[in-house]
C-alpha cells in the first residue's frame, strides 16, 4: 500500500518537475514569448491523458504490475535522458515546435501510464471505502505534484543548470524504475545498472553545464552564460561597440558606454538629462548589465538613484565590466532585487523626479506588467511635480497610446516613450540643452569629447528624431494600437507575436 | 414541435440510458470540467500574478496553492463519495454549480482582494490567495474520487475506472489550456476567458441534471 503511494507520490514530483523544466527549456528557445507556457501545459497534458489511457489498458491486462511499471520506467530515463538533446539539435528545423510537442508529450505520457497503475496497486477494492482509497493515492501523486514545482523551481534551479536539472530528473526515473523491479532484478543485473547510472553520471559531470541552452541559444560567440531560478542572462562578445547582453533568450543591451559609438542607442538616457533642471531622485526600473545605470550617475545634481531588478543574475554578469559593476558601489545608488510593480506598490513614500525603465519587448510573457496604464497609474503617483517617465516603447504604438491615455503630454524619443504632464519638446531646442549634454562627465572625463558637438546637436535635433520616430511607430506597428490593461494583454496576445503562425 | 406539457416531461423525466451510453455522457462532461479547470488556471494565475508580481516566488506560491487545493479536495470528495454512495451524481452536479458560480464571481473577488492588499506582506497576500483559491480548487479536486466511485460501482476495476476517466479529464484540460493561450485570450480580455469557463461548467451541470437525474 504505501509502496503505492510512494510510486504515484514519485510520479507526480518527477513528472511537474519536468514540466517546469520543458516550460524553462522551451519558453527559453522561443524567446520567452507568453504562449510558451500554454503550449507546454496543453501538449503535457495530452501526454498525461495518452498515458493514462495506456495505463488504464495495462491494468486490464497485466497482473504483475510492479514488474511492467519498471519495464515502462526505465525507457522513460533514457528517454528523459536524450530528449532535450534531442530538441536542441532541432532547434534550427522550420518543424521544430512540432518536435518539441512530441518530446513533451512523450514526456508524459510515460510517467501518466504508472497513474492508474498506482491507484489499482494503492486502493484496494473494499466496499464502502473505495472514494477514500483513491483519494489517498491521488493525494500522495498531488503532494508530489506541489513539491516538484517548489523544490525545481525555488531550489533545484538555484544551483543546478537546467541541463543538469533534466538529468537529475532522468536519473530519478532510473531509480524508481529500480524500485518497482527490486525484486525482479538479479544481483548482476542491479549491478549492471549501476555502473551504467555511474558511467552516465560521469557523461553528464564532464560536460560543460550551459551546454544544452547555449545550444538553443539566439546567437553564436557567447562569452559568459548565468543561470539562475529567476532566469538565463547570456553575454555575447562583440570586437566593436562593446559586448551584447540578451535576458531570457532576447536582447537586452550592450556594454557600450561612448555615446559616439552608440551602439546601443544611449542617447535615449542622457537627453534625460536636459529635460529638468536637475532632477535629485531618479527611479530605475531593470538594471541589466548596468550601462543605463552608470550613464544615469553622470547626470548633475542626482542625489539618489534606485534601482529595481527582478534578476540578480544581472549582477554576476556585471562583475565582468568594471565600468557598469562601480555604479554599484556609488554611494547615491540603492539596489532592490524585487518585482518592479509590487516595489512601487510597498513603497508608497517614494517621489522620484525621474522614473526610467530599460522595458523589455512588448510581446513577451509579463511585459503587460510594466506597460499597462494600471502600472503608469501607479508610476505616476510617484512622480514629483515636473517630474518625467521614460521607457521603451520596442516600437508598439499601443505602448504610446497608453502612456498618452495616463499623461497630458507622451512622445517618442526614437523608440522611447517620454511622458510628463508638461510637453518636454521645446528643452530638447534650446543651446542650454546642448552645453548640458556637453558637460555630462563619467568617472571624472567628459562623455562627449571636445570637438563632438555636432553629435549632441544631433541628438537633440528634434527634425531629425522625433518627427521620424512617430512615423517609425505608426509604420512599423502595422496594426491597430490600443490602450494596453491588466485585463486586455494587449501586446501580448492580440497584437503580440505569435508562436505558431 | 411539443406541446406544454410534453416540453414539461422532456425537461423534468430522467433520461433513459444504458450503463455504457451513461459512462461515455459522463466521460465527456469530465473532459468538459477539465477543460473549464484548466481556463481557470490560466487565467487565475495571470490575475494573481498582478496582485504578486511576475518572480518566480509568486508563480510557486500560486501553483502550490493550486495544487493544494486540489489535493484537499480530493480527500473530501474521497470520504463524500463513500458516505453518499446514493448520490455521487447530484454531488457531482452541485460541485460544477458552485465552480460555475465562482467562476462568474471570481474577476471581481480576486481583482477587491487585490485592492485590499495593495500594501500588505507577501505572507498576508499568499494567505488570502490560498483561502480565495481554496473554494473552487477543493470542489474541482472533490470531482475525481466521487465520479472514479461512481464508475467503479459498474466497472469493478480501480485501474480501470481511474485510468478512463483520467485520460477524459486531462484531455479536456489540454484544450482549456491550448483555448486559454492560443484563442480566449486573442478576441476578449481576461474577465470574458474566466466567464466561458464558467458558462462550460454551468453547461455541464445542467446537461447532467437533465441527463442524470433520478439516477445513482
Amino acid at each position: 500500500m504505501w509502496a503505492a503511494y510512494l510510486l504515484s507520490f514519485a510520479m507526480g514530483f518527477i513528472s511537474l518537475s519536468q514540466e517546469i523544466l520543458w516550460v524553462r527549456y522551451f519558453g527559453f528557445a522561443n524567446q520567452s514569448l507568453p504562449q510558451a507556457f500554454a503550449f507546454v501545459l496543453a501538449v503535457y497534458l495530452v501526454g498525461i491523458a495518452l498515458g493514462a489511457r495506456v495505463g488504464k489498458w495495462v491494468c486490464g491486462t497485466y497482473k504483475n504490475l510492479w514488474e511492467i511499471s519498471g519495464y515502462v520506467l526505465l525507457a522513460a530515463s533514457f528517454y528523459d535522458l536524450f530528449s532535450p538533446w534531442i530538441y536542441a539539435h532541432s532547434i534550427y528545423l522550420s518543424s521544430q515546435i512540432a518536435i518539441a510537442g512530441v518530446l513533451i508529450l512523450l514526456t508524459a505520457a510515460f510517467k501518466a501510464i504508472i497513474f492508474p497503475i498506482a491507484h489499482h496497486l494503492g486502493a484496494p477494492a473494499i466496499a464502502g471505502r473505495v472514494g477514500r482509497s483513491v483519494s489517498r493515492v491521488y493525494v500522495a501523486n498531488i503532494i508530489g505534484a506541489t513539491l516538484g514545482p517548489f523544490i525545481t523551481g525555488m531550489i533545484l534551479l538555484d544551483v543546478l543548470s537546467t541541463q543538469n536539472c533534466f538529468f537529475v530528473f532522468a536519473i530519478s526515473t532510473l531509480l524508481v524504475a529500480l524500485f518497482c523491479l527490486y525484486e525482479k532484478l538479479l544481483i548482476i543485473e542491479k549491478v549492471f545498472i549501476s555502473i551504467l547510472v555511474v558511467i552516465l553520471s560521469g557523461f553528464v559531470l564532464i560536460q560543460q553545464p550551459q551546454a544544452l541552452m547555449q545550444r538553443v541559444a539566439a546567437g553564436s560567440g557567447i562569452k559568459y552564460m548565468v543561470e539562475n531560478r529567476h532566469g538565463i542572462v547570456t553575454v555575447y562578445n562583440q570586437q566593436e561597440g562593446g559586448d551584447v547582453v540578451f535576458g531570457g533568450n532576447v536582447y537586452d543591451g550592450r556594454t557600450n558606454l561612448d555615446p559616439i559609438v552608440n551602439t546601443n542607442g544611449i542617447n535615449r538616457v542622457l537627453v534625460l538629462s536636459v529635460l529638468q533642471d536637475k532632477p535629485k531622485h531618479v527611479l530605475l526600473i531593470g538594471l541589466s548589465i548596468g550601462t543605463w545605470l552608470k550613464l544615469l550617475t553622470s547626470f548633475p545634481g542626482i542625489e539618489q538613484i534606485d534601482v529595481v531588478e527582478i534578476n540578480p543574475g544581472y549582477l554576476e554578469a556585471m562583475r565582468h565590466y568594471p565600468a557598469q559593476y562601480s555604479a554599484l558601489s556609488d554611494p547615491r545608488v540603492h539596489l532592490y532585487i524585487d518585482d518592479g510593480r509590487r516595489w512601487l506598490r510597498n513603497h508608497r513614500d517614494q517621489q522620484y523626479d525621474l522614473i526610467v525603465m530599460n522595458t523589455t519587448w512588448h510581446w513577451r510573457a509579463y511585459a503587460t506588467s510594466l506597460l499597462s496604464r494600471e502600472f503608469l497609474v501607479l508610476a505616476k503617483q510617484h512622480l514629483n511635480a515636473g517630474g518625467v517617465m521614460a521607457y521603451n516603447s520596442t516600437d508598439s504604438l499601443s505602448v504610446l497610446k497608453t502612456a498618452a491615455a495616463v499623461f497630458e503630454h507622451a512622445y517618442p524619443y526614437e523608440n522611447f516613450v517620454v511622458a510628463a504632464d508638461f510637453d518636454w519638446r521645446p528643452r530638447l531646442r534650446t543651446e542650454a540643452a546642448v552645453n548640458k549634454l556637453m558637460s555630462l562627465r563619467l568617472d571624472g572625463k567628459p562623455l562627449f569629447p571636445v570637438g563632438s558637438e555636432a553629435f549632441a546637436r544631433y541628438y537633440l535635433n528634434e527634425s531629425t528624431i522625433l518627427d521620424p520616430g512617430i512615423q517609425r511607430l505608426f509604420n512599423l506597428a502595422g496594426r491597430e494600437g490600443g490602450i494596453i490593461t491588466d485585463r486586455n494583454l494587449l501586446t501580448e496576445y492580440k497584437l503580440g507575436r505569435r508562436l505558431i503562425q | 414541435m411539443f406541446s406544454a406539457s410534453k416540453r414539461m416531461k422532456f425537461f423534468v423525466s430522467p433520461v433513459n440510458l444504458g450503463a455504457s451510453s451513461a459512462r461515455v455522457i459522463l466521460s465527456f462532461l469530465f473532459f468538459f470540467s477539465g477543460c473549464a479547470a484548466l481556463i481557470y488556471q490560466v487565467i487565475w494565475q495571470r490575475m494573481l500574478f498582478t496582485i504578486f508580481g511576475v518572480d518566480l516566488e509568486s508563480v510557486t506560491i500560486i501553483v502550490s496553492v493550486f495544487m493544494f487545493g486540489l489535493g484537499v479536495g480530493a480527500l473530501i470528495g474521497g470520504v463524500l463519495a463513500d458516505r453518499f454512495t446514493t448520490r455521487l451524481l447530484s454531488l457531482y452536479i452541485g460541485i460544477e454549480l458552485g465552480v460555475a458560480i465562482f467562476g462568474f464571481l471570481s474577476p471581481e473577488i480576486i481583482t477587491t482582494m487585490g485592492a485590499a492588499l495593495a500594501s500588505s506582506s507577501e505572507f498576508v497576500t499568499a494567505l488570502a490567495c490560498f483561502f480565495i483559491l481554496a473554494i473552487p480548487t477543493i470542489l474541482m479536486g472533490a470531482t475525481f474520487p466521487i465520479l472514479v466511485t461512481h464508475v467503479y460501482a459498474v466497472d469493478k476495476n480501480i485501474g480501470r475506472s481511474v485510468g478512463g476517466l483520467y485520460f477524459f479529464n486531462t484531455l479536456g484540460g489540454a484544450l482549456g489550456a491550448y483555448f486559454a493561450g492560443f484563442v480566449l485570450l486573442y478576441s476578449m480580455d481576461l474577465y470574458g476567458a474566466v466567464a466561458r469557463a464558467a458558462d462550460i461548467n454551468l453547461v455541464i451541470a445542467l446537461v447532467a441534471l437533465l441527463i442524470f437525474r433520478g439516477r445513482k
